[in-house]
C-alpha cells in the first residue's frame, strides 16, 4: 500500500496499460496458437468424421434433402434431437482459418515443401470455393414434355408462399402479387393483398416418411385474414405444399395462395423437340438416354442434344438429363438446371492439389535418392 | 508251337486294338457325347441384357438351381442342352436345391432331407409350392418369413426350369395340333387324327391363312367341317403362342421387329413370323440342332453347331474367350496360389526358410501373371475396363495388392512384400466370391457408367487407393504385431516407414480417385460433390488418412498409433467400398448390395479387438522396459 503511494499517478496508469497490453498479447498470442494448433486440425477432422457418418446415416431414413439442411450444409446441427454439435460449414470454415495460420505459422517455404505448399493451397481453395458455392450455387428442375417449351425451372429444396390474385370471381387469368421465401416466413408476419391482411399464425414442417432421396418435406402455413372475406374454412387458410392452391372470395377479387417449390425464369427457353430412352433388354437398366432440344434466347437460336454424361452449357448454366417420366401416354424428361458462376473452383482446386502432390512426390524422390547416395559414399 | 503261340497273341491284341478303333469310330459316326454337346458352347445367347455364350448362360441357370457348376458329372452346357431338347432326360436329376427344412414341411416333401431335389420329386406338390408362392407374392418383400421367401424362390426356379424345358416344345407333337378333317389334312398335307407339332403346322400357315380369309368372322356357328377344324388349329395356336411368347432363353436374333429390342424366344421368333421364320438362318440353325440332338445324328448335330457358333454379334464379339475365361477360371487358380502362398510365407518368417520364401514368392509372381490375365480376358470380353460392378473391383483391387506386394519384396527383400501380396490378394479374391451375381461375372453397364475415360481414371485411381490403404492395414498389422512381439528396432522402424508410405499412397491416389469422381459427377450429374453415400464413403477415408498423417506429422501420436490407425482404415475402407452399397440410397444405385453386413460387421469387430489387445500389450511392455 504504502508503495503504490509513493507512485505517481501517471506512472500508475502506464504500468495497468502496459499489463494489459501484456495481458492482451498473451490472450491473443495464446489465441493464434490455438488458430494454428495442429491439435485443432485434428480435432476438426475428429468431428468432421462424425458428422459425415451420421449425415450419411440419417440420409438413409431421412433423405437427402433433410440431410444436407441438418448435417452437410449447415452451420450447427443437433446430435440426438437435442445436443447442439456443430455441422460441416462451421468446421471447414474453422479448418480453413486453422489451415490459413498453421500455414503461417509452420510451414517454412524451402524448395522441399513446395509441393505440401501447393497441396494445401488447393485444399484451401476447394474449401473455400465450397462456401461460396454453397452460398450461390443454385439447383433447379426443369420438366418438358416433349414438343413443350419452357424457362420455368424449380428448386424442389425450397419452397416459396405465392399468392396471386384476379378481379371478380373467375380465378383462371390471376397475376402474382407476391412471393415471399419460406424461410423468410415467422409467426404473425403480415402479408397484405389489396384491402386483405393475411397473417401467419402457425408454420409446421413435416418430414416425408419416405427413403426416397429428393423427396419434398410437406410444408403446411396456418393463416387468418380479415373477416370480410369468405373462404371454405372462415377466416382462416390452411396451405399446404402438397396440395392445390386455397381460394379466397374478397371484396370481388379472388386470391390464390399457395406453397410451391422455389421458381425461377431462366434468360433462355427451352423446348423438348423429341425425348428417346433405351433399356438393356430384359432389364431396367438404362442404356441410353437423349433429349434433342432447342434453347433460344433474345438473339439467338440453336439445337442441342443432351445425353447422359453430355450436359448443354450456357453462361453459368448447365442442363443435365437427370431422368424421364410417362404420364398418360406422355413422355416427360426432366432436366437438371444447375447455376453455379463457381463452377471452375473444384477444378482448379483439384488440379493444383494433384499437381501439389505430385511435385511433392517427385521431391521425395530425389531427396530419398540423394539421402541414399550420401549414406553409400559415408560408408 | 511257340511261333504259332506268338502269332497267336499278336493276332489277338491287333484285333482287340482293331475291335476298339471300329467301336469308338462307329460311336464318333453316331452317338452324340458329352464332348460333342459341349460344342455349342460358342453360341451366343441373350440374358440379362447382353449377348453371352451359351456356356455362360448355362453356368448360370445351373449355379442358380443347384449352386454347383456341374452336376452328375455333366457340364452345365450339357445338362442345358439336355433339359432344353429332351427335359426327361434332367427331370431325373437332382437339381434343385433346398436348404431349409422348413420349406420341405411347408410343401409336404417327406423323407430325410436332401441337399437337392428332383423335378419328379418336387412335380407331385406343384399345387401347394404355388399355392404359398402365390400368398407370398403378395405380401410385401419385407414382411415375408424366411420360408415363404423360399418357397418363393423355389416356384421361381421351377417357373424358369419349366421355360427352359418348353423352349423347344414347339417342336413337340401336341394333340390339339392333330387334323381330324380329311380334307384339311389334304391341304396341309398331313396325317389325319396323327398329332403335330407347332412348327409342323406354322410351316403351313399360308394355306391355313387361305382358309382363314374365306372364313366370315360373323357366322362362326354355321361354318363347315373343314373351316371348324381351321378355326380350332389356328385357335389352339394363338392359344400357345400366348402363353409360351417372351419367355426365355432369347435364342434368335432379328432385326425385323419394330421395337428397339432384338432377341426373340425360339416361340416369340415362331409365333411373329410364322412359315417365314424357316428362312432365317438363326432358327433353322437352331431347329436343325434340336433335330439332330432327338435323331441322335452326331454329323448333323456338329455341323448345326458349328454353322451357330460362327454367327457374331455386335455384344459378343469373342465369345470363344469367355468360355475359356470360364472353363480356365483363371482366377481360381490365382486365389489357390496365393492361399499357397500365405502358409509359405508365414512358415518362412517363423522357421526362417529360404526355399519357402522363394517359393512363396514365385508363387505370387505365378499368381501375379494368371490375375492380370484374367483381367485382361475381361477387357477383351466386355470391350471396356473390367471395374463397373463390386466384384469387379474386388478382383482390381486384389490384383493391384499382388503388384504392389511384388515391388515391395523386390525393393526390400523382407518377405513383407510376400506377405501382403499373398495374403491380400487371397482375401479379397475370396471375398469377391460373394459378390457374384447369380453365377454370372459379367454384367451389363449402366448408362451413367458407359463412359471409358471416367470409368477408367476414376475408378481405377480409387481403388489404388484403397489398395494402399489395405496394403497399409496390413503393414500396420504386422507392426503391431511385431511391437508386441518384441521385434527388434530396425525391423520395427522399417514396417512403420512402409505403413506411413502407404498411408500416404492410400491418400494420395483416394484424393486424386475422388476429385476425378467429383469432375465426373460434374459432368454426369450437375454439381462436383451432392453428399451422396458413396461420395461420403471417400471423403471418410480421406479424413481419417488425414487425420493420421497429420497427427504424425504434427507428432500427436507416434508409430504405434499410426499403426493402430491403418488398421483402423481397413474399417475405413470397407464401409465405403461395401458398407455405403447396404445403405441402398443414392445415386449410385449401380453398386447397391445386400451382401457384406456380417462381413462388414466382422471385419470391423475384429479389428477393434485386434487394436485393443495389440496396444494393451504393447504399453504393458513398454512399462516392463521403463522399470
Amino acid at each position: 500500500m504504502w508503495v503504490s503511494l509513493m507512485i505517481p499517478q501517471s506512472f500508475r496508469h502506464l504500468c495497468d496499460r502496459s499489463t494489459m497490453f501484456v495481458k492482451n498479447a498473451i490472450v491473443l498470442r495464446k489465441s493464434l496458437s490455438i488458430a494454428a494448433s495442429p491439435k485443432l486440425t485434428a480435432y476438426c477432422l475428429i468431428v468432421m468424421l462424425c458428422i459425415v457418418i451420421s449425415g450419411t446415416v440419417y440420409e438413409t431414413s431421412h433423405g437427402l434433402l433433410a440431410a444436407r439442411e441438418h448435417f452437410f450444409e449447415s452451420w450447427f446441427s443437433l446430435a440426438l434431437g437435442v445436443i447442439p454439435f456443430p455441422g460441416i460449414k462451421l468446421i471447414a470454415f474453422v479448418l480453413l482459418i486453422n489451415l490459413l495460420f498453421q500455414a503461417l505459422r509452420f510451414l517454412k517455404f524451402p524448395l522441399k515443401n513446395s509441393g505440401l505448399i501447393i497441396i494445401h493451397c488447393g485444399v484451401l481453395m476447394l474449401l473455400a470455393g465450397a462456401l461460396l458455392a454453397s452460398k450461390m450455387a443454385h439447383d433447379y428442375i426443369l420438366p418438358l414434355g416433349i414438343g413443350e417449351t419452357s424457362n420455368t425451372v424449380m428448386n424442389f429444396g425450397d419452397d416459396e408462399l405465392v399468392i396471386h390474385s384476379a378481379n371478380g370471381h373467375d380465378a383462371a387469368d390471376t397475376f402474382t402479387d407476391t412471393v415471399i421465401p419460406v424461410e423468410k416466413l415467422r409467426n404473425g408476419k403480415s402479408v397484405i393483398v389489396g384491402d386483405i391482411t393475411l397473417i401467419i399464425d402457425t408454420i409446421h414442417k413435416f418430414k416425408n416418411g419416405t427413403n426416397n432421396d429428393n423427396a419434398r418435406n410437406s410444408l403446411e402455413i396456418v393463416m387468418s385474414y380479415s373477416a370480410i372475406c369468405q373462404s371454405a374454412s372462415g377466416n382462416q387458410l390452411i396451405v399446404n405444399s402438397m396440395a392445390p392452391a386455397q381460394k379466397i372470395l374478397c371484396n370481388d377479387r379472388t386470391i390464390l395462395v399457395e406453397v410451391r417449390p422455389v421458381t425461377k425464369n431462366l434468360p433462355v427457353s427451352f423446348t423438348l423437340k423429341d425425348f428417346t430412352k433405351q433399356l438393356h433388354q430384359g432389364t431396367q437398366t438404362l442404356k441410353h438416354v437423349e433429349s434433342q432440344v432447342v434453347i433460344s434466347g433474345d438473339n439467338f437460336k440453336r439445337d442441342a442434344v443432351i445425353t447422359m454424361n453430355k450436359p448443354l452449357r450456357y453462361k453459368n448454366y448447365t442442363f443435365y438429363q437427370s431422368s424421364y417420366s410417362e404420364h398418360q401416354g406422355k413422355t416427360y424428361a426432366s432436366f437438371s438446371v444447375v447455376y453455379n458462376p463457381y463452377k471452375i473452383t473444384p477444378y482448379i482446386a483439384s488440379l493444383t492439389i494433384i499437381s501439389g502432390g505430385l511435385l511433392h512426390a517427385i521431391l521425395m524422390i530425389i531427396a530419398g535418392k540423394r539421402k541414399r547416395r550420401i549414406i553409400c559414399d559415408a560408408q | 508251337m511257340m511261333h504259332n503261340k506268338k502269332g497267336m497273341g499278336r493276332f489277338l491284341i491287333c484285333s482287340v486294338i482293331l475291335g476298339i478303333l471300329c467301336i469308338s469310330s462307329v460311336q464318333s459316326v453316331s452317338a452324340i457325347e458329352f464332348v460333342d454337346i459341349n460344342k455349342t458352347a460358342n453360341i451366343v445367347v441373350f440374358d440379362d441384357g447382353r449377348e453371352k455364350p451359351l456356356d455362360t448362360y448355362a453356368r448360370k441357370k445351373l449355379i442358380q438351381f443347384s449352386g454347383r457348376k456341374t452336376i452328375n458329372g455333366m457340364s452345365a452346357n450339357v445338362w442345358l442342352l439336355k433339359l432344353m431338347f429332351n427335359p426327361s432326360e434332367i427331370d431325373t436329376v437332382e437339381v434343385f436345391r433346398i436348404t431349409n427344412p422348413e420349406v420341405l414341411d411347408a410343401i409336404g416333401i417327406q423323407g430325410p432331407p436332401k441337399r437337392r431335389y428332383r423335378y419328379v420329386e418336387l412335380y407331385p406338390v406343384i399345387d401347394k409350392i404355388e399355392s404359398i408362392a402365390v400368398n407370398a407374392s403378395k405380401k410385401e418383400p419385407t414382411e415375408l418369413l424366411l420360408f415363404e421367401r423360399d418357397v418363393l424362390q423355389l416356384w421361381l426356379t421351377m417357373q424358369e426350369y419349366n421355360g427352359l424345358g418348353a423352349a423347344f416344345s414347339a417342336f413337340d407333337q401336341f394333340d390339339e395340333f392333330s387334323v381330324h378333317d380329311s380334307s384339311l389334312a389334304e391341304a396341309l398335307q398331313l396325317e389325319i387324327h396323327k398329332a403335330y407339332s407347332y412348327g409342323d403346322i406354322v410351316k403351313r400357315s399360308t394355306v391355313l391363312s387361305r382358309y382363314m380369309r374365306g372364313i366370315n368372322s360373323e357366322k362362326l356357328d354355321s361354318l363347315s367341317s373343314t373351316d371348324a377344324e381351321v378355326v380350332r388349329v389356328v385357335r389352339s395356336m394363338y392359344g400357345i403362342c400366348n402363353q409360351m411368347e417372351n419367355r426365355p432363353p432369347f435364342l434368335v436374333y432379328s432385326e425385323r421387329g419394330s421395337s428397339g429390342n432384338h432377341w426373340y424366344s425360339l416361340w416369340s421368333f415362331l409365333c411373329n413370323n410364322g412359315a417365314d421364320a424357316f428362312n432365317d438362318k438363326r432358327c433353322s440353325g437352331f431347329v436343325a440342332l434340336r433335330n439332330a440332338y432327338v435323331n441322335n445324328d452326331r454329323k448333323a448335330f456338329l455341323n448345326a453347331a458349328q454353322q451357330l457358333s460362327l454367327q457374331k454379334f455386335h455384344g459378343s464379339q469373342n465369345p470363344g474367350i469367355e468360355v475359356w475365361y470360364n472353363k480356365v477360371n483363371l482366377m481360381f487358380f490365382a486365389k489357390i496360389l496365393l492361399g499357397i502362398s500365405v502358409i509359405l510365407v508365414l512358415s518362412s518368417i517363423f522357421s526362417s526358410s529360404g526355399v519357402c520364401r522363394k517359393c512363396s514368392f514365385l508363387l505370387v509372381i505365378v499368381s501375379a501373371v494368371l490375375q492380370g490375365a484374367a483381367l485382361f480376358m475381361r477387357i477383351l470380353i466386355q470391350l471396356r475396363p473390367p471395374l463397373a460392378s463390386l466384384y469387379e473391383t474386388f478382383i482390381f483391387v486384389a490384383w493391384v495388392i499382388v503388384i504392389i506386394g511384388l515391388i515391395y519384396e523386390i525393393l526390400m527383400r523382407n518377405s513383407n512384400g510376400t506377405l501382403i501380396a499373398s495374403f491380400g490378394g487371397f482375401l479379397f479374391l475370396f471375398i469377391s466370391g460373394r459378390y457374384v451375381v447369380n453365377g454370372d461375372t459379367f454384367g451389363i453397364i449402366a448408362a451413367v457408367l458407359n463412359s471409358g475415360f471416367w470409368l477408367t481414371t476414376h475408378i481405377v485411381t480409387i481403388s489404388i487407393g484403397y489398395a494402399g490403404c489395405l496394403i497399409a492395414g496390413i503393414l500396420g498389422h504386422m507392426y503391431l504385431i511385431q511391437r508386441v512381439r518384441n521385434t527388434d528396432k530396425k525391423r520395427l522402424d522399417t514396417t512403420d516407414t512402409a505403413v506411413y508410405l502407404f498411408l500416404l499412397v492410400g491418400l494420395g491416389f483416394t484424393v486424386t480417385g475422388t476429385v476425378l469422381g467429383g469432375l465426373w459427377a460434374d459432368q454426369a450429374w450437375g454439381r462436383f460433390w451432392g453428399w451422396d453415400p458413396k461420395e461420403n464413403g471417400a471423403l471418410l477415408i480421406i479424413i481419417w488418412l488425414t487425420l493420421i498423417v497429420h497427427s504424425r506429422k504434427s507428432r500427436l501420436i507416434g508409430p504405434e498409433l499410426t499403426s493402430a490407425g491403418a488398421v483402423a482404415g481397413v474399417i475405413m475402407v470397407m464401409l465405403a467400398w461395401v458398407g455405403v452399397n447396404l445403405l441402398g440410397v443414392g445415386l449410385h444405385s449401380y453398386g447397391f448390395t445386400y451382401s457384406g453386413l456380417g462381413m462388414l460387421i466382422g471385419v470391423s469387430l475384429f479389428e477393434v479387438v485386434f487394436i485393443g489387445i495389440t496396444l494393451s500389450l504393447a504399453a504393458i511392455i513398454r512399462r516392463r522396459a521403463d522399470r
